[in-house]
């Protein structure tokens, strides 16, 4: 389709929106702290937002509609690991962290490395590079999400669209810092919340209703409508549904855009409820997002609605429902916004963790220790600026199903940073040795079994990753067998131990 | 119900519940800290 000046004005008024919270928001930045995590002083509300908004991706409007459409019923466990992921987060790893960070003024996840492990180069630049390269991959996802939508709208070349959207996220991200990514991201997860919660049910109601859609879905093969899949060829096997439940809870929970949250908030009382009501909100939108993958099999079948011919096309589907059940072209142009907005809102994050990784934990901490505030946050603005073209390179050509690449980011957070962060904060006997080992072989087994899943030289009955994160604890636990350990002082003042916190 | 088998609705909406009732648990349990 081709735009309709109305629906332009409306992707434009959202764009010069949020440019101005960027702009409102580079006047709070003083300092690398106000850049990195918002001078601590994000409230309630915005930083549950920020939380919802940084696993709320381009999956989520695309992917799980169209993942959905795929594989029907059997894929449902992503709606309940995702909104999960954010409580897993603030539980296990935000409590303690942001108690020590307080302490220690901590900017990055990098830093907590560098004092529990005592290696303020070595852990800390591993972490770093595994780090922005997980991002990158991840970042590629999302630029591949805002080119669907934008392309979809504009009828513009794949390269055109993802120009437009990068330059768009970039520019606030760079002059505005989480300040802006945090704002901004409340407005996103509004606009995602509002628009998807009005919309998706329409989209179920032109294919029939639910109760209909799980009717059809049940008469074209009775197995789709089953919690799991089994027999020959299947994919979303229990075993399998395991793996990827831990995956996603854990992996997304342990991602370094996620995590780095938990450091932003300007009150640990937060932590009480953010993970329920995260839980709710994010819930609702995304089973509604997948029975609308759902409803998008009968239009299809039904020859009601005719996806693209592209390799993606499932990826489509929720976006070809929206245009079905809505003729108002003012509904497609808000539509659009609602797509943007939530893959925007990962996109921004993702860049500002690169940007921070590279020049607070790589270029402050170990190239230049003696470079002062100013020069850091110019090589934090640049970093955020450079992430952007190296992955509009890398999104140029799309991978078959976005959903893919994605999951295939998350697999590899988890393979690398799950056992180092889990054993550093609940295990006394864990040691640097130890951990460098459970990252790089976390990191590198999960590129293998990724390569042998990806290329199918050999079918693998669980997730890639978990493959990556069972090497990882293995070698965690042997190597700090057998190094020493560290002082008393250091894992006190860590707060290491069984216990996720101490109330006096 | 809903067009699904019993089973569907039965471990779905179970896992749901129980995940709720967990995340409740924890928000109920949580101390207060001084800021």
């Amino acid at each position: 389709m081709m735009a309709e000046p109305l629906e332009i004005v409306l992707v434009t008024a959202y764009f010069v929106a949020m440019i101005a919270i960027g702009v409102w928001a580079s006047k709070k930045i003083q300092s690398m702290s106000d850049y990195v995590i918002a001078g601590r002083t994000l409230g309630f509300w915005v930083f549950t937002f920020l939380m919802i908004g940084s696993v709320a991706s381009g999956m989520s409007l695309l992917g799980v509609s169209g993942l959905g459409y795929k594989y029907a019923w059997p894929t449902i466990w992503e709606q309940l690991a995702v909104p999960l992921s954010i409580g897993f987060c603030i539980i296990f790893f935000g409590v303690k962290l942001y108690a020590i960070s307080k302490n220690s003024n901590f900017l990055t996840v990098q830093d907590y490395f560098a004092m529990r492990y005592e290696s303020e180069t070595g852990l800390r630049g591993l972490s770093a590079i595994a780090g922005i390269a997980v991002s990158l991959i991840y970042l590629a996802g999302q630029y591949t999400a805002i080119s669907i939508v934008l392309m979809w709208l504009f009828g513009i070349p794949h390269w055109i669209a993802l120009l437009l959207g990068a330059a768009i996220v970039t520019a606030y991200t760079v002059i505005g810092g989480l300040y802006a990514v945090a704002w901004t991201t409340l407005v996103q997860g509004l606009i995602l919340i509002v628009g998807v919660i009005i919309m998706a049910p329409f989209v179920i109601n032109a294919a029939g209703g639910f109760s209909a859609v799980n009717e059809y879905l049940g008469s074209l093969d009775p197995a789709s409508v089953l919690p799991w899949s089994s027999g020959q060829g299947a994919v979303f096997t229990p075993e399998y549904i395991v793996s990827f439940f831990v995956l996603l809870t854990i992996g997304l929970a342990c991602a370094p855009h996620v995590i780095n949250n938990v450091l932003a908030a300007k009150d640990a009382n937060y932590f009480k409820w953010t993970p329920l009501v995260a839980f709710i909100i994010y819930g609702v939108v995304m089973f509604l997002l997948k029975f609308s993958g759902f409803a998008g099999v009968v239009l299809v079948k039904e020859g009601i609605v005719t996806l693209p011919a592209v390799k993606n096309a499932s990826d489509f589907i929720f976006v070809y429902g929206v245009q079905h059940a809505f003729s108002s072209l003012v509904l497609w142009g808000v539509f659009a916004v609602i797509v943007l907005a939530a893959v925007m809102s990962t996109t921004d994050r993702l860049m500002l963790t690169i940007g921070t990784y590279f020049s607070w934990d790589i270029y402050k901490k170990i190239l230049r220790p003696t470079a002062s505030d100013d020069t850091v946050l110019k090589v934090s603005r640049i970093s955020v600026f450079s992430a952007a073209i190296v992955t509009l390179l890398m999104a140029l050509n799309p991978p078959d199903m976005l959903v893919w690449l994605i999951w295939a980011g998350i697999g590899i957070m988890f393979a690398t940073f799950a056992v180092p962060l889990l054993a550093g904060l609940y295990w006394r006997r864990a040691t640097r040795q130890g951990a460098i080992a459970a990252m790089a072989l976390g990191l590198g087994s999960a590129l293998v079994f990724g390569g042998i899943s990806y290329f199918k030289i050999a079918s693998l009955p669980v997730h890639f990753s978990l493959y990556g994160f069972f090497i990882a604890l293995g070698s965690m636990i042997v190597v700090s067998l057998l190094t020493r350990p560290h002082s008393e002082e250091v894992l006190n003042k860590t707060m290491t131990g069984w216990y996720i916190r101490k109330v006096e | 119900m809903f067009g699904l088998p019993d089973i569907t609705i039965l471990v779905v909406g179970g896992a749901v519940l129980l995940i709720f009732i967990l995340l409740l648990l924890w928000a109920l349990s949580w101390k207060e800290v001084r800021a």
